[in-house]
């Protein structure tokens, strides 16, 4: 069951990463998924002229500390994310690890997640 | 930015230690001397809605209940080693400890944690991270209560209680996951509604059972001196925080500002995302504000009011904050004035404490919407008690999540040029 429930987590974390990118006009961009019983890392890449204005934002709420029980009780809100909503914190919460660049107009940031 | 004398000693000890000045408070009280059988006579009493357990055991009792609460949070939530409380973590301790003062008791609510410890040992969890959800789930000890005594006490009615209190348990955890789909996040008392689908569900049960809900309501206005103090007392330990974390960190107000700004959907964790100085001081303004709202009203703070400020100023580290609270009390207030209802009256303070839950809904629309959904909630509230039958003690958080349901859909209907951005 646990692998399941890593494997659906892992599916909330990608839609979110990925509504991200369409959200700031990101439609083109490359997926990595590593996914084994240590951790889950997940590295999304895309074009962009301009970095993002809710880009520094976003990293500030990815990198809050993880916080199991949170992310456990709320799991199924994760992934759920309108445009109205631009706060990213329950996926901040629900991540070890985070890292985001901006260079050469390419937007890539990679997430870690461990079991 | 490290708030080190908050961080770490209080954090692991504040709780006992609130457990502890609760005790000594409880000793204090002019019926202390009659504490310990007062007490056995609200173990043994039923509890649904309305028992304000200052009518039916006395001050002294019922604060000694309340410490039994902190302490019984200290112990679940010490687990981790690790651990630092975050806003969910404060929430639910806040509305577990609010339902101690007119609901829950050891013996109606134990019994259904045992039932979530299960839960967790069949799909291999860690019981720790389900700690909240022990404190929330309190809200249905209720029904363990009135299965035990309603026809008084036997082997057959503990069993029975027993077995409903684990049902509710195993089931709690699972659905309130779930519950949050419904609302989407936009009433933070989530559990609240899950609780009451619980109980709503329990009821069917009870013509089958012979039993029969008769409508009760007590409450106390002796002990409003005692409860004024007490939660003074609280306001006064939240300033405290709140001034030492001013002084550890140099971003206080910036950071702040981006609180009051925030929506407040769940999971609108304050401590996590601000420090525990901030969370502290929001705590200190909203409970300030709601406390000042209650004394304007005069109606005496009985077991359930004193139970929804702490609810408001706990959950004020999760999600509430002035911004997003107060249009839904204009709400609430208006609705009382267009249906010529009492301000000083248990249907206007409750709606006004409990719905409060909505704040979500205020901080992400607006001002006016936040106005409306204190208004339905208003008229909701009342029409949803009889499909639990006060099983539920947290029947405001059960309107709210229809509330919350049925508006969300709507205004997000609406041009973005008509909801706050």
């Amino acid at each position: 069951m646990k692998i399941i429930d890593e494997q659906d987590k892992a599916k909330r974390i990608l839609k979110e990463l990925a509504g991200y990118y369409f959200d700031n006009g990101i439609c083109n961009f490359d997926i990595n998924i590593e996914f084994n019983s240590k951790a889950l890392t997940i590295t999304i890449a895309g074009d962009i002229e301009e970095e993002p204005k809710s880009f520094k934002s976003l990293m500030k709420d990815l990198s809050l500390p993880r916080q199991i029980d949170i992310d456990e009780y709320y799991n199924a809100l994760l992934g759920s994310h309108t445009h109205y909503h631009d706060d990213y914190c329950l996926l901040g919460e629900a991540i070890d690890e985070v890292e985001g660049k901006f260079e050469n107009q390419r937007l890539t940031i990679k997430l870690v997640r461990k079991q | 930015m490290k708030e080190f004398s908050i961080d770490t000693w209080f954090r692991k000890y504040l709780i006992l230690l609130l457990s502890i000045a609760t005790l000594i408070y409880a000793l204090f009280m002019p019926d202390a001397s009659s504490m310990l059988s007062d007490y056995w006579r609200l173990l043994t009493h039923q509890t649904y809605l309305m028992h304000d357990f200052f009518a039916i055991g006395g001050v002294s009792a019922t604060f000694l209940n309340v410490s039994l609460h902190f302490l019984i949070a200290f112990l679940l939530m010490r687990e981790r080693e690790t651990f630092r409380y975050n806003g969910l973590q404060i929430a639910s301790i806040g509305i577990f400890v609010g339902h101690s003062f007119f609901g829950t008791h050891p013996l109606n609510f134990l019994p259904i944690i045992f039932g979530i410890w299960l839960y967790v040992k069949y799909t291999g969890q860690d019981f720790s991270r389900n700690a909240s959800i022990c404190l929330f789930s309190a809200s249905n000890g209720p029904i363990v209560s009135f299965i035990l005594f309603n026809n008084g006490f036997s082997f057959k009615s503990f069993m029975l209680a027993m077995v409903f209190a684990i049902i509710i348990g195993l089931i709690a955890v699972p659905l309130a996951e779930h519950m949050i789909k419904f609302h989407q996040g936009f009433t933070l008392y989530n559990f609240g509604f899950t609780a009451g689908i619980i109980a709503m569900f329990a009821v069917l049960f009870f013509p089958l059972l012979n039993y029969e809900v008769k409508s009760v309501t007590y409450l106390s206005e002796h002990a409003h001196t005692y409860t004024l103090i007490y939660v003074m007392l609280i306001l006064t330990l939240l300033l405290v925080l709140a001034v030492v974390g001013h002084k550890s960190s140099p971003l206080y107000r910036e950071e702040y500002s981006r609180l009051i700004d925030s929506s407040g959907r769940v999971p609108a964790d304050f401590v996590t995302r601000f420090g525990y100085g901030v969370s502290a001081m929001n705590m200190f303004f909203n409970g300030s504000i709601y406390l000042a709202l209650i004394l304007l009203t005069n109606y005496p703070i009985n077991g359930s009011v004193i139970g929804g400020l702490i609810s408001v100023i706990a959950f004020s580290a999760f999600g509430k904050h002035p911004r997003n609270t107060l249009p839904i009390a204009v709400g609430v207030i208006l609705a009382t004035l267009l249906n010529g209802g009492a301000f000083q009256s248990q249907a206007f303070v409750l709606p006004l404490l409990f719905g409060s839950s909505l704040a979500p809904i205020a901080g992400q629309f607006g001002f006016v919407y936040g106005i409306l959904a204190g208004f339905l909630h208003y008229h909701l509230v009342n029409s949803v008690f009889v499909l639990h039958l006060g099983m539920n003690l947290y029947n405001n958080g059960f309107s709210s999540g229809f509330v919350a349901a049925f508006l969300v859909p709507i205004l997000e209907l609406l041009p973005d040029s008509w909801v706050r951005k």
